[in-house]
């Protein structure tokens, strides 16, 4: 015999994996919205950084090959 | 059709929502509505599987791909299996599928009825001095390996999930590994944070018989906080045993040149999971933390330029933030965040932190003493030697401003379309804005010129 509610919810609302990585925060895994969105984030933020005195990083070449041109 | 059965790796529990199970092999925790539990509740016992017309039948494949659900005798025979190679488990003998709790507090679904993870600093002590380091020096008397199981019995009948165990440097607590091996016995996964300073191959072997699940290893600069080659040995031995292992990194605006290289040269070493730590304002006030905060805190334009580092990295490392990073996700789905179980800061709610004499505070960065806080009185819910766990859990007074579903993070985080995922970083609005719910205002998605309180 059934014991659920006539057209009720039977949902998982959340998934989440990972054991606990620290013992001083909640970690949870990263994903980037997508790689235009983040490249275009990165040359926005350069003239700040540059203008904080740090000289950017090049990154290895396999890397740079997805970059799309900053708008 | 055989039987179905809940897998005996899997602790449920009961919340507001509906309820938690929680995978301990996998290290999967789901979330469910009420329908959903209580049908995960009837798979306690073998049972038939449902028919198509079910409400329960669609959730059936999904709970048993994620390993939740298991046909009753091919389950048997895995466990059986798995035990034979773990000679303190087999002992036992085949140990049944833990009973649901009776929680005297279900929470509000914004708090947990008990924490996911418990943080515990099992000791202050440490052979290292980073800069930086949140822990306070510490001279009373630290909870006894005793008190420590007894704390164990009490989240084992709460239904804690995980033991996130740090220091100072836990290795140097005597008891550890009788701690450890005890969370495991009672189905509470522990986990490790470690400097590495003092792994060896007979160390390794005991978080191995204790039943670690992971270990993380701290890389708290360039080249290690100047130990690069002794964490570097480090990693290698953890990366040969049979743990996980993943790595901390407290990216700091002085890192940042130099972090494509070192996650390229970890991952040459062999690591595949990397957490990204952001530094954070000195959980005890005081000159010295104030300087090194000052000096190392990330920034607008650093936190966008480790953005696009770990966008470029992403698939080739698995990439962990700390909560205080979720903003950095900001142009995702809302919808999305919430389905992956991402919900920012947890302190006092999903979380807690149990310092080495036994004080409960909601993260490692709220842990100021009397004085500060909202009330005045600390971030202190208590002690665990004068009170019991699950009721400072419960009570939890010094922490209603975190625990309170109608105050969302103010200020730039106003309209942020992921802000109730993210909720910023409590403790640095707390330390730049004197208030625990004004906005982040170092997030890149922050309104630009806003201030805290605009």
């Amino acid at each position: 015999m059934s014991t659920f509610r006539e057209g009720s919810d039977v949902r998982i609302l959340s998934i989440h994996q990972g054991f606990a990585t620290d013992h001083s925060t909640v970690a949870y895994r990263y994903t980037a919205p997508d790689k235009a969105t983040a490249w275009r984030a990165f040359w926005e933020g350069l003239p700040a950084v540059c203008a904080a005195g740090q000289v950017p990083v090049r990154l290895p070449a396999q890397q740079l090959l997805s970059q799309p041109k900053p708008h | 059709m055989g039987a179905w059965q809940l897998a005996e790796a899997v602790t449920l529990r009961p919340e507001a929502f509906g309820g938690m199970a929680f995978h301990r092999e996998r290290g999967i925790t789901l979330e469910v509505d009420a329908e959903a539990y209580r049908f995960l509740c009837t798979c306690l016992e073998p049972r038939p599987l449902p028919p198509p017309d079910h409400p329960a039948a669609r959730l059936v494949p999904q709970l048993a791909r994620l390993g939740f659900l298991a046909p009753a005798e091919d389950g048997r025979k895995a466990e059986d299996g798995r035990k034979a190679e773990d000679g303190r488990k087999a002992e036992d003998g085949r140990k049944q599928v833990q009973p649901v709790p009776h929680v005297p507090w279900l929470g509000d679904g914004f708090t947990l009825s008990a924490p996911e993870t418990v943080h515990l600093a099992i000791t202050a002590r440490c052979n290292l001095s980073c800069p930086g380091c949140y822990v306070p020096r510490f001279a009373g008397p630290e909870l006894t390996t005793a008190e420590l199981r007894g704390l164990v019995d009490q989240w084992a009948q709460m239904h804690v999930f995980q033991l996130a165990v740090g220091g100072g440097e836990p290795l140097l607590r005597e008891g550890l590994f009788d701690v450890l091996a005890y969370a495991r016995e009672r189905d509470i996964v522990p986990n490790l944070t470690t400097n590495g300073m003092l792994l060896t191959p007979d160390v390794l072997r005991r978080l191995e018989w204790a039943g670690v699940a992971r270990v993380n290893l701290s890389w708290n600069g360039p080249g290690g906080g100047g130990q690069g080659r002794a964490v570097a040995q480090a990693l290698r031995m953890l990366l040969d045993s049979t743990l996980q292992v993943g790595v901390n990194l407290l990216v700091t605006p002085a890192l940042l040149p130099g972090l494509p290289h070192l996650l390229a040269r970890l991952h040459a070493l062999g690591v595949r999971q990397v957490t990204i730590l952001r530094p954070k304002p000195p959980a005890i006030p005081s000159e010295a933390g104030a300087v090194w905060y000052a000096a190392n805190r990330l920034r607008r334009a650093d936190l966008l330029r480790l953005r696009a580092i770990m966008d470029s990295w992403q698939g080739v490392l698995a990439l962990e933030v700390d909560s205080a990073l979720v903003g950095l996700m900001g142009q995702a789905d809302p919808a999305a965040l919430r389905r992956r179980g991402i919900r920012g800061c947890a302190a006092g709610r999903r979380m807690c932190t149990v310092w080495p004499a036994g004080r409960v505070t909601p993260c490692s960065f709220l842990a100021g003493p009397a004085g500060s806080g909202p009330s005045g009185r600390g971030f202190s819910a208590g002690d665990v030697r004068q009170v019991d766990f699950a009721e400072l859990w419960a009570r939890g007074e010094n922490w209603n401003a975190l625990r309170d579903p109608t105050r969302q993070p103010q200020g730039g985080c106003t309209g942020c379309k992921v802000a109730s995922q993210c909720g910023g970083a409590r403790c640095v609005a707390r330390y730049e804005c004197g208030d625990l719910i004004a906005g982040d205002a170092e997030c890149p998605h922050f309104g630009k010129g806003a201030t805290c309180a605009s």
